[in-house]
């Protein structure tokens, strides 16, 4: 399941054996971009920071609970990570609405750096999401990217919470067509 | 909210979830779904998988290495894991190796450095407490003829540890102290010697001392041990007693 390149699967168990150097080779693989995610995320860098921290001692500690039969190690660790930010988003009080919204318009397209990363695989869903149109695919960038709930997206959008849903349920079920062809 | 029947729906419901749509009950209910289901739990991964293309679009910021010492050092202050949780398999990493090299010591010579203590250390223990005196005589490896260093828990906590003779620093090195309190996975640092013949580490820093608690020295990198964890040879070593005086 992992692709070429380092192999998380085996770091995350040599974790779970109490080898320090495997969660400080995760650490030097991935701490950089999780970093950039959670700070696009929570848009505080020390908070970012924080949680970085909380992130990489829940993977030393849930290491041997980590099964590769279910997915990769690289998206289990994303997964640590998000879930944690969405926790601290969620305890934030307030969101700053139109420095998102505005945000989620840069995020439609691939970074100049995306082509020259040479840890970058060819990723299926940059291209489907490249068929859906920009009602659709706008939410899910602002899910992903800042965390915001179904509620959260209808009220930043001024548009109605059974419109958002069904959009982004409808943009799901295409991704997930395309994903599978 | 009920969980759907057809896999295609259960599959947008889940990708809900992951990208953090959902609130409440049926973010609870979803949760616990994947807790409990692993063909859930595998849908969950697949799509964190997915989405995984965007955080690549992501440019890596720069870590303050900071960061990483703290992270080590909360490592180091969590308690052991039980071995029903390592695998039997795996390799035992060169930092369990060490350890299991410093027990075998330590059965060696505890003997007698708890007589060692009675004898040496009594004139340091001036203190009135009702409280056992707890003390720890560290030594070389395998030179347990000649007490080195003495480690003790004064009457308000902190802890002082004081040289029977000067431990000059070598060129270029740095000496590093350690504990590792029993229960715990990883060794602390207390800092640095530097060439001093006497230091007190102060309660808050160091936490309560128990019996049986490790001291030692390990010889160092200018700055010290650059993974947070001693990875130089052990110049002193020795476990805090309680002193029956």
């Amino acid at each position: 399941m992992e692709s070429a390149g380092p192999d998380h699967a085996a770091l995350i168990r040599s974790c779970a054996a109490r080898d320090q150097l495997a969660l400080k080779t995760l650490y030097d693989l991935e701490a950089p971009r999780m970093l950039a995610l959670a700070v696009r995320m929570l848009r505080q860098r020390d908070l970012a920071e924080d949680v970085l921290q909380d992130v990489f001692i829940q993977i030393w500690n849930n290491a041997s609970r980590f099964d590769p039969s279910l997915g990769t190690g690289r998206a289990w660790i994303y997964s640590i990570l998000r879930y944690r930010v969405l926790d601290r988003l969620r305890a934030k009080s307030e969101l700053p609405l139109e420095d998102i919204v505005l945000d989620a318009q840069i995020d439609t397209g691939p970074t100049p750096e995306q082509a020259t990363d040479d840890r970058q695989r060819s990723h299926q869903l940059d291209r489907c999401l490249d068929h859906l149109d920009d009602p659709r695919r706008g939410p899910i960038l602002l899910a992903y990217y800042h965390g915001l709930s179904h509620g959260q997206i209808a009220e930043r959008l001024a548009t109605p919470l059974g419109t958002i849903k069904s959009r982004i349920r409808g943009a799901l079920r295409a991704l997930q067509e395309c994903l599978q062809a | 909210m009920t969980i759907p029947d057809s896999r295609a729906d259960q599959s947008v419901l889940i990708a809900e979830y992951v990208l953090g749509l959902l609130e409440g009950e049926a973010a609870r209910e979803v949760e616990e779904w994947i807790r409990t289901d692993r063909g859930a739990a595998g849908m969950a991964l697949q799509w964190e998988d997915h989405l995984l293309a965007l955080s690549d679009r992501m440019v890596p910021q720069e870590v303050d290495a900071a960061l990483w010492a703290r992270v080590a050092e909360r490592l180091a202050a969590q308690p052991q894991v039980t071995t029903s949780q390592r695998r039997e398999d795996a390799e035992p990493s060169r930092w369990d190796r060490f350890w299991n090299d410093v027990r075998m010591w330590r059965w060696a010579s505890i003997g007698l450095a708890t007589a060692v203590v009675v004898f040496t250390v009594a004139p340091f223990l001036t203190a009135p407490d009702r409280a056992v005196p707890r003390v720890a005589v560290l030594q070389q490896p395998g030179q347990s003829a000649q007490p080195g260093w003495v480690v003790s828990v004064l009457h308000n906590g902190d802890v002082q540890i004081r040289g029977l003779s000067p431990l000059p620093t070598p060129e270029g090195r740095s000496v590093q102290i350690w504990t590792l309190a029993p229960g715990e996975a990883k060794p602390r640092s207390l800092g640095l010697l530097a060439d001093r013949q006497s230091v007190v580490i102060p309660s808050d820093q160091i936490g309560p001392v128990q019996p049986g608690q490790l001291f030692e020295f390990t010889l160092e990198q200018a700055g010290g041990s650059p993974t947070q964890l001693p990875t130089g040879p052990i110049l002193y070593i020795g476990r805090i007693v309680a002193a029956v005086l």
